[in-house]
Formats: C-alpha cells, sequence, structure tokens
C-alpha cells in the first residue's frame, strides 16, 4: 500500500471533557438503536416475504413441486435472516468497542462496510449504488484499500462488480485468475495487496437504482470461515439497511444522510470538483468526473485528494 | 473525574448501562417479544435517559381506546396514565388524537388538556412531564410518556433517543405489508441519494462562478432557498441545469 493511502483516518471521534465523552456514549447508543431497528426490520421483512412467497408456492397443482420450492424457500430466507442478524450484530458489537475506546480519543466511528466484511468472511468490502444510466449514487467502503480497489475498477473499466452487474451472479477470482479475467484490474489491485476478489449484485427490486457488493481479501475465505455465501449478505444488505427510509433521512438538516453510512460514502469532494470543472470548462458533469478519476489513476492518487485540490483552486485541470 | 485507567467515571457508568440495554434489545428482538421489548424501553428510558418514570400505551385503533395496554415502570404511574385515558378530553388521548408530542416543564403552570394529569404527576413529587406519539409508517400506533423530577426538566436528546426506543419497542408488535412499500422506500433512498449529489456539484458550480469556497457556496444556496421558500434540493437542481439566473 503506497503512503497516499496509509493511515488515512476519514472520521474523528474522542474527546478530552469527560461531558462530551458521555454525549459520544449517548451517540453510541443511538446507533445502536439504529442497529437494533435493523435487524428487527430484517426479521420483520424476512417473515411478510416468507409468508407472500409460501402462499404462492401452496397454489402450485403438484405436491412435489410445492415441496421442493418450500424448502428452497425456507433456506434462503433462513441464511438471509441469519446474515443480516451475524451482521448488525457485528456492527453493534464495533460501536461498543468504539465507545470503550472513546478516552484515548483516536478511536474511528465503526463502518457498516466493515462488519459486512467480517461477516462474509473478507478483509474489505465496498457497497455501490447507481442509477439506470450508471451513474454511481453511493460508494461505502471498509477501508482505504477496498476503496481504492474500487476506484481502479471504474477507471479501467473492468472488474468483478461490472461482471456481477451485467450477469447478476457472484462473480469470484484469485491469484493468477484475476489477470487472466480482468488484463487492467487484475495487476491494478494485485499492486495495492488484493489477491482475491468477489462481488454480488445487491436486488433492489426495482429499476431506477441497482447495487453490487464487492469484497477483496489475500485469498477467497474458506467456508467454514466465511460461513455466509456473498449473496446471502448482499440480500441482508438491501433488505434490512438500504430499504429503512428512517435510515435514509434526516429531517433536522437541509442535507438528507443515511446515517449508516459516512459522508465519505457520498463522495462529495468529487461532485463539487465536478461543478467546479463544469462551471470552469464547459464538461458535463458525468465526463468532469471522468475526467477527475484518470487524473487520479494517472497520478496513482486517491480520487478525494485530486478532487479536494481541484475544489480549492490548486489543481487546474484538463 | 477519572479512574486510574483513564476512563471517566461517567463514561463508564454510560458504558456499562450501554452495554445490558444493548444486550437486552438484541434478546428481545431475537424472541420478537413485545412485553420484553416494552420493559427494555421503559429501562433505558429510566436508566440511560434521564426520566424518574415512563409509560407506554399501546394502541389498538381499530378496536377504540377500550383496547389499549399500559406498561409502566411503576403501579402508581400506570395508574396515573390509565385515568387519564378513560377521561374524554384527557392529555393523554389528546397527544393520540392530535400526534403531537408535548413537554410540560412546570407542572403547576400546565393548561387543559393537561392539568389534570399534571396535578396527578405532582401529587407523585414529579417535576416535569412529557408525552410523545410514537408512529408505524405515518399511524400513530401508541403513546410514550415520561416523568421527572429534576427541576431542569428533561434534555431534548434523551427525548430523542426514548422516542426512538419506544417507537422500535412498538413497532416490533405491528404486522407490516413491507412488500407493498418496498418500491416507495427504494424511491425514497434514490430521491435522497440524488438530491446530495445534485447539492455537491451545484456548491462546486457557485463556488468556481464567484471565487469563494464550498461552504460559502453552499450559505448561498440555502440563503435562497429559504428567501424563496423552496426545497434546496430545488435549487440545486436548476443550478446544475442552468435555470437559475437569479444565483448568477
Amino acid at each position: 500500500v503506497r503512503p497516499a493511502w496509509s493511515g488515512r483516518r476519514l472520521t474523528h471521534v474522542g474527546h478530552a471533557d469527560p461531558r462530551q465523552n458521555v454525549e459520544a456514549a449517548r451517540q453510541a447508543f443511538r446507533f445502536a438503536v439504529r442497529a437494533a431497528e435493523l435487524a428487527h426490520r430484517a426479521a420483520e421483512h424476512a417473515a411478510v416475504v416468507a409468508a407472500h412467497q409460501e402462499m404462492l408456492i401452496q397454489s402450485l397443482p403438484s405436491a412435489a413441486e410445492r415441496h421442493g420450492r418450500m424448502a428452497a424457500l425456507h433456506r434462503r430466507t433462513e441464511k438471509c435472516q441469519r446474515a443480516a442478524e451475524r451482521m448488525h450484530l457485528a456492527f453493534a458489537r464495533n460501536l461498543e468497542l468504539w465507545l470503550s475506546r472513546q478516552a484515548d480519543g483516536t478511536a474511528e466511528r465503526p463502518r457498516l462496510l466493515a462488519a459486512v466484511a467480517s461477516t462474509s468472511g473478507w478483509q474489505g468490502a465496498v457497497l455501490t449504488l447507481y442509477n439506470r444510466d450508471g451513474a454511481e449514487r453511493l460508494v461505502a467502503a471498509s477501508d482505504a484499500t477496498a476503496r481504492h480497489a474500487h476506484e481502479l475498477e471504474v477507471t479501467l473499466a473492468e472488474g468483478p462488480s461490472w461482471d456481477a452487474a451485467r450477469g447478476g451472479n457472484v462473480t469470484t477470482e484469485q491469484g493468477t485468475q484475476l489477470e487472466h479475467r480482468w488484463p487492467r484490474y487484475g495487476p491494478a489491485v494485485g499492486r495495492i495487496g488484493v489477491h482475491a476478489v468477489s462481488a454480488a449484485p445487491v436486488d433492489l427490486a426495482v429499476d431506477q437504482l441497482r447495487g453490487t457488493l464487492t469484497v477483496v481479501g489475500d485469498t477467497v475465505p474458506t467456508t467454514s470461515v466465511g460461513d455466509f455465501r456473498l449473496g446471502d449478505v448482499a440480500d441482508a444488505l438491501a433488505r434490512t439497511v438500504l430499504r429503512v427510509p428512517s435510515l435514509v433521512h434526516s429531517d433536522s438538516r437541509d442535507l438528507p444522510s443515511l446515517e449508516v453510512f459516512g459522508d465519505e460514502d457520498f463522495q462529495p469532494a468529487l461532485h463539487q470538483a465536478a461543478g467546479v470543472l463544469h462551471e470552469r470548462c464547459g464538461w458535463d458533469i458525468d465526463n468532469a468526473i471522468a475526467l477527475i478519476r484518470a487524473h487520479a489513476y494517472a497520478e496513482d492518487r486517491p480520487v478525494q485528494d485530486v478532487a479536494e485540490e481541484v475544489v480549492s483552486g490548486g489543481l487546474l485541470l484538463p | 473525574m477519572s479512574n486510574r485507567d483513564g476512563y471517566d467515571v461517567g463514561t463508564l457508568a454510560t458504558a456499562q448501562s450501554l452495554r445490558a440495554a444493548l444486550l437486552g434489545v438484541a434478546q428481545a428482538v431475537a424472541t420478537g417479544d413485545l412485553d420484553r421489548l416494552v420493559r427494555w424501553c421503559l429501562d433505558c428510558c429510566t436508566t440511560l435517559l434521564g426520566a424518574t418514570a415512563a409509560a407506554v400505551v399501546d394502541l389498538d385503533r381499530a378496536a377504540g381506546f377500550e383496547q389499549r395496554r399500559v406498561t409502566a415502570t411503576d403501579a402508581s404511574v400506570r395508574e396515573l396514565i390509565e385515568l387519564d385515558l378513560d377521561l374524554p378530553t384527557g392529555a393523554c388521548r389528546d397527544c393520540l388524537a392530535t400526534g403531537e408530542p408535548t413537554t410540560i416543564p412546570d407542572l403547576a403552570l400546565a393548561l387543559e388538556p393537561w392539568a389534570e394529569l399534571a396535578a396527578g404527576a405532582r401529587e407523585l413529587r414529579f417535576t416535569w412531564i412529557h408525552a410523545d406519539p410514537l408512529r408505524l409508517r405515518g399511524d400513530v400506533i401508541g403513546s410514550l410518556h415520561l416523568f421527572g423530577d429534576a427541576t431542569q426538566g428533561p434534555e431534548e436528546l434523551d427525548i430523542e433517543l426514548a422516542h426512538a426506543v419506544a417507537e422500535l419497542a412498538l413497532g416490533t408488535g405491528a404486522q407490516q405489508h413491507v412488500l407493498d412499500e418496498r418500491s416507495t422506500e427504494v424511491a425514497q433512498l434514490h430521491n435522497a441519494l440524488s438530491s446530495r449529489l445534485v447539492i455537491e456539484q451545484a456548491k462546486g458550480i457557485l463556488a468556481a462562478r464567484h471565487g469563494i469556497d464550498v461552504e460559502h457556496a453552499f450559505a448561498r444556496l440555502r440563503k435562497h432557498a429559504r428567501d424563496h421558500r423552496r426545497n434546496i434540493h430545488d435549487v440545486a437542481r436548476d443550478v446544475v441545469q442552468h435555470h437559475a439566473p437569479e444565483l448568477t
């Protein structure tokens, strides 16, 4: 990992003043309540989906088919539910750890995607949501390496999430297979220490918004470690996080926010920089974003750094 | 005040209560047991959130006010709420009907319809009361009642948290057809995400246009939206699509 990427801490929390620590504890509690709310929604949703599908299956004429389909349905529902529980429990546990580390003032607020990575047995995870035209709406990452791998994939226009999105299936590769399958992306992620990847589509059951969940690591985890297939975790994310409006809206401020996601997950600097280039050079927004990405790739720097430099006027593109 | 590990004692106490609260909710959610969730909520209100006593009213709207269930931290508070619910013009019914939260920071000054409940609360030696309607997807499904004896009244953050905890607890008990609402929820998500990005782009455009930094650009955007009573997202979209000559 290059110096520009290592040790980047995106959120700092922790205070010298004890009263503020109590405030932080309360805030942690608020997040924990959110996590519990999600777990509750998971159970509720899974039950309703199961009841609905059960009804459909019961109307099938063949008894053998009914039994087979029911068994498959129960297996899938149960796996998604267990993955959701595991994911939210891991998140809540991270919140608790965070709380106990408040005193030293360096703790970083836990990210949901780190819990997603550990639940599926990988080292890093990235959730991407994009609209019908393929424009990114959210890029939530567990850490800087996972985010970097994602940026390489976008810039080089090939990689596991492209394939998962196109094929609708889970895509997994490791070792030398990475370069065979993706001649540009494979070697590029190898240089940042990623030697195994997997991606699954995140099905939101609507046309206007789609997503992919991509995980990265040294090797593909064995099933006993991972336990959950990536598809189960992607299902759990879709059902218990992305469909909870109270996590999407924050009425008290002008900006809406997904409270389980961090500010950087919305890539504010990249969009501000695109606005700057749009105004200054007349580029349309999508082209401006592509230009900033290409520049970051050519200079081997994080997209966010380049974007911040454009916004501050320090970098004049093109 | 710190112990020898350097942890603030207040934080530690809060951390322990928090741990207990987390464990409680994990168990209650896992079993889906409404009684346990409501108990957990009441515990949170009194151990973590500054209330001395609390009560939750669980309402079956279709069946009317008779089909209600009151759970409280102690019998006298439960009785107080029950008595008030029996009054056709009482504060509890008013809270459920209007869907408005109410705080009475000084019980001696309570007006109708709160006078009756406030008088009862004073007899129990409370100094403030708070009533909060609880909703599930817009519908009022019950209410949360907090009682305290601190002279300065309740803290806003505590009230907000108590409300979130109570809605979570009651929401578990209600049967919902999540499937129907799936597309609405995703549409909300989509709008929220797009809105956020368009606002960032507009900030960049205004910053470059006027040679100001993005914070000032945002302030300008917000002021324009307020002055014209418009949604900030709509103003930002106009800027990006060149339909906002007044901001140039």
